[in-house]
């Protein structure tokens, strides 16, 4: 594979807003969770502050809808517009490419639509499909908005969909398809997700604390991650992708496999493929949802591949789980781990269940992680790892 | 990128099937446009054949025509799902009870609402633990369903399965959405150098230098129109002949370009 490098990029998550934002949040251990209510529905959940008040540019208000004013408030963080333009003057256009994650897109809209369908079955001409409710309707609106002609695509494995836009922007760069990739996940509340998760019964009462013995299940969040990815290794590049492995479970759509036999898959693949073996892996960011039974068998995955003694945290507690966007949202956290020399801690959590083996954080602590591992996975059974190194 | 295409499925409206659909596509059997009846996924079990969704039916149908005769997947095979859009029929009744008061969803319909439905139930139907990568680009489902197999086929692997499918709308949807008939088809992909299968080649070419193939006869060219998976109705067309063939497909800032050689 190529070994593309993150240049630039952009968190925004209900922890904080920019880099300096979310490295304050890790190092207070300030969660971003707060109680919300949703058509009487109350869970704590990490809604980002001030979506409302952002405004699409005028000759794209077609795309108006809170996944793409997500978007837009990542663009405006940490001077992420202006990152890509440079690439796009540097390679070309039509050289540069997005791959972008989604599992709900503008559903939050097209949900609000549906609420004023009359007895004449009509929705209101203010509904539109293509550049709200599509699950591609994020992409394009950051493709017309940043001017990008390269190879355009969105991906949507649900919560394994932005660890995937990594794995596939090298595959297209590999083909000499792009030089350079926007690549990302945005996910925004909507009443689909937190009605659908609680009616699975997958939701905590309270704020979400992985691998504790009483943990009770998920926090949703909402996000907007964007990278940059350059195949050729530039000045200012701060991480560089080693390896990615995918797999399926091939058991259940909303449950784990028993045996994590697909979440093992995926950490092999990408250990095979960044050519390193489970030891020099010095930290690993978990998927750790919360819920009793995806903390159980990622621990009994991360255990049976990477062994006891590797430093393992969740960083649910600060963002939620950010569902599409959470691939991505931890990669950049990684990305803070590798140069800020901070492994966080597993938030909300002071005690770990007895039943875990795995080296779970429960403090910061500082290091010096050289290579580091992400997991996520998804309904329907979809799993990505991710594993990074520094880009020096 | 090079590559063969060693086994088709396809299903739409007066197409069932890559025996019948061949004859019309190669012009030996006139196209009638037939409504897609009840479709049920082959390889499901009972439980899941219930819950499961029209994408989910119609995508496993063409998949399991595309590797009828074939080696089954072992646990590597790589799979490609594209669709524009996931689970219409179940978005429009899940967006219908939580439109009511109090709001409520059905954890079944939940689950089922992701993109990469399809994908999850034909893991468990065949036990294939691969990499499967859903996949959706408005209008150009189709072109980016086929660069991203192409480009995971490159990876080393033996075989990749790409899907593209896409189902009719629900009425509401129908303005929103003028999609008034499913279609869906699989191509089993195996690499250039392989043994078997029809070879061709994809590159790309500047969009503004080529226009989109289109289909000869209306009833099909309607349904190319109509369907983002049908978009991919002209490759059909090139593979049902035996001439080599050329096959432009609107993309991004770009086309691609699909050579189908002689068949062997």
């Amino acid at each position: 594979m190529v070994t593309p490098f993150l240049t630039a990029s952009s968190l925004v998550t209900a922890a904080g807003r920019g880099r300096q934002a979310m490295g304050a949040a890790l190092a207070e251990g300030r969660s971003g969770l707060r109680p919300l209510d949703e058509g009487g529905l109350t869970l704590y959940a990490g809604a980002v502050d001030g979506v409302d008040a952002i405004a699409l540019p005028a000759a794209l208000a077609a795309y108006d809808c809170r996944n793409n004013r997500l978007a837009e408030l990542a663009l405006a963080t940490d001077g992420f517009a202006e990152r890509v333009a440079a690439a796009l003057e540097r390679y070309g256009r039509d050289r540069v490419g997005i791959f972008l994650a989604t599992s709900t897109g503008g559903m939050r809209e097209t949900e609000a639509h549906f609420r004023q369908l009359g007895p004449e079955e009509i929705l209101p001409p203010s509904f539109s499909l293509e550049t709200t409710h599509r699950l591609s309707a994020t992409t394009d609106y950051l493709c017309a908005r940043l001017c990008i002609a390269g190879p355009a695509q969105s991906i949507s494995t649900a919560c394994s969909s932005s660890a995937k836009v990594w794995a596939s922007a090298a595959r297209h760069m590999a083909a000499g398809l792009c030089d350079a990739a926007v690549i990302g996940g945005v996910d925004s509340l909507c009443r689909t997700t937190l009605f659908g998760f609680n009616a699975l019964e997958l939701t905590a009462q309270g704020p979400c604390r992985p691998f504790a013995p009483d943990r009770d299940g998920l926090c949703l969040g909402e996000a907007a991650a964007l990278g940059l990815l350059e195949a050729e290794p530039r000045t200012g590049a701060s991480l560089a992708l080693l390896g990615y492995g995918e797999s399926t479970d091939a058991h259940h759509m909303s449950t784990p496999h028993p045996e994590a036999l697909g979440a093992r898959l995926a950490m092999r693949r990408a250990l095979a493929r960044a050519g390193v073996d489970a030891g020099a892996i010095d930290y690993v960011n978990l998927h750790g949802t919360a819920t009793p039974f995806n903390d159980a068998t990622e621990d009994q995955a991360v255990v049976a591949e990477l062994g006891t003694a590797v430093p393992v945290s969740s960083t649910k507690g600060w963002t939620g789980h950010t569902l599409g966007a959470a691939g991505m949202v931890e990669a950049l956290l990684c990305e803070l781990a590798v140069s800020e020399g901070l492994l966080p801690q597993t938030l909300n959590t002071d005690r770990i269940d007895d039943t875990m083996r795995a080296n779970i954080l429960l403090e910061p602590r500082h290091a010096s992680p050289q290579r580091v591992l992400s997991n996520s996975f998804g309904f329907g059974g979809n799993n990505c790892a991710l594993v990074f190194g520094e880009a020096a | 990128m090079r590559a063969r295409v060693d086994g088709i499925g396809v299903l739409g409206p007066g197409l069932s099937g890559w025996g019948e659909a061949r004859a019309i596509l190669a012009g030996e059997v006139a196209f009638e446009h037939a409504p897609v009846g009840r479709v049920i996924a082959p390889d499901l079990p009972r439980t899941e054949a219930r819950r499961a969704t029209l994408s989910t039916h119609l995508a496993l149908t063409v998949a399991a025509e595309a590797l009828a005769g074939r080696a089954a997947p072992d646990e590597a095979m790589p799979s490609v799902w594209a669709a524009a859009d996931s689970d219409l029929q179940g978005l429009d009744r899940n967006c219908r009870s939580l439109a009511e008061e109090p709001p409520w969803i059905s954890p079944h319909r939940f689950q089922n609402s992701v993109h990469n439905t399809p994908s999850g139930y034909w893991s468990i139907a065949t036990g294939c633990r691969g990499p499967a990568t859903a996949i959706c680009a408005g209008a150009t489902t189709a072109a980016a369903g086929l660069v991203e197999a192409l480009t995971t086929l490159a990876e080393g692997h033996e075989r990749c399965l790409l899907v593209v499918a896409d189902e009719r709308s629900p009425p509401v949807l129908e303005t929103a959405r003028p999609v008034p008939f499913s279609f869906a088809t699989a191509l089993l992909l195996v690499p250039g150098e392989a043994a078997c299968g029809r070879p061709l080649a994809l590159t790309t070419v500047p969009a503004d230098e080529v226009a989109e193939r289109t289909c000869a006869d209306p009833g099909l060219e309607a349904l190319r129109r109509s369907n983002p998976a049908a978009r991919l109705l002209p490759l059909l067309t090139a593979l049902a002949g035996e001439a080599p063939a050329t096959v432009d497909l609107a993309w991004t800032g770009h086309s691609v370009r699909l050579e189908v050689e002689t068949a062997a």
